[in-house]
């Protein structure tokens, strides 16, 4: 008995050896598959039949705040607006 | 146009916080946008900067299609999309400590159809943008969502038969001021056909066939039944 736990000592080293490798892969494929949890993006059809007109908005929103910071005007203004049209 | 908006103690100091922020936008988008006065609204002031004439307005539309995700939803905006009857909007908000930067495009599209009372409609993405390919979320993306919304004014007309594209959208309606408006959601992963409503308009009067049917067949039941227990009563 003794001498099979041996034996199947080292079978299971080398599988572990095997598996880890391959584990590690797997979960480093994972986390470059993760999306940027940060960024959103939507489609909007909206349908107005009263007039006839249909709008599509395209809509992108990254939570990181960029390309612009406004960490230096503390926690004024609550919300900045540019419209272009 | 540009309009900043904050809420502030005065509009003098209010105005110089929304200068700073001025100059942000004119450093980034390398334009320079004249101060054109400030409105009241409850306790918000808005400043307005503003130039309505070439080259500042194609500068931002440029400005848009460079920074427009190349891929995902992204994909599907092209210069000539971004042509006519279009309203870009850039906004920067507070989100708890986060700020959050969000571009939107939206293309309008004055008198696409007319209003006829029987008649069916289809109306989507791809015949409205014209584009070919199947509408793919972003990898990058933590959220891909389509929206639908459609407005039914109550006294004029209703709408029935909806049928989205894609199929098994979250529904959801509300009314406000005699319109009734119904929203139909879905969060994607991968790709989706297109992005269309099916819906037909119909008198505002209208009574779904299947309620005439059920009335209809209780009202021959009950009239058999009471038949019957004349019949029944006699016998």
């Amino acid at each position: 008995m003794i001498r099979l736990g041996i034996l199947r000592f080292p079978s299971t080293l080398i599988l572990f050896c095997l598996i880890c490798p391959c584990v590690n892969a797997q979960n480093i494929a994972l986390t470059n598959a993760v999306p940027h949890e940060s960024y959103e993006e939507s489609i909007s059809l909206e349908i107005r039949p009263y007039n006839g007109q249909v709008l599509l908005a395209f809509i992108f929103t990254d939570v990181s705040g960029l390309p612009l910071d406004i960490s230096d005007i503390a926690y004024e203004p609550s919300f900045i607006g540019l419209i272009v049209s | 146009m540009i309009s900043l908006n904050a809420t502030i103690v005065s509009i003098l100091q209010g105005k110089l916080k929304a200068d700073i922020i001025r100059t942000k936008f004119e450093n980034f988008f390398n334009v320079t946008l004249p101060y054109n006065g400030n409105l009241t609204s409850g306790s918000t002031v808005v400043y307005t900067y503003g130039v309505n004439e070439s080259p500042t307005i194609p500068k931002f539309r440029n400005a848009f299609l460079d920074s427009k995700p190349s891929q995902g939803f992204g994909k599907i905006i092209t210069p000539n999309l971004i042509g006519n009857y279009v309203s870009i909007t850039f906004s920067l908000m507070r989100k708890g400590d986060l700020s959050v930067w969000r571009v939107t495009a939206t293309v309008n599209y004055p008198h696409y159809f007319e209003k006829n009372i029987g008649q069916e409609y289809t109306i989507g993405l791809k015949e409205l943008t014209g584009y070919l390919e199947t509408v793919q979320s972003s990898t990058e993306s933590s959220r891909s969502t389509l929206h639908i919304r459609i407005d039914q004014v109550d006294g004029d007309y209703k709408l029935i038969s909806f049928e989205t594209t894609p199929s098994q959208m979250t529904t959801s309606q509300g009314t406000y001021f005699g319109v009734t408006s119904f929203d139909f959601e879905k969060t994607i992963i991968g790709s989706v056909d297109d992005l269309s409503l099916h819906f037909k308009i119909v008198s505002p009067n209208y009574i779904d066939p299947i309620i005439i049917t059920i009335v209809v067949s209780i009202l021959v039941v009950a009239v058999l039944g009471i038949m019957g227990f004349i019949i029944k009563k006699r016998h």
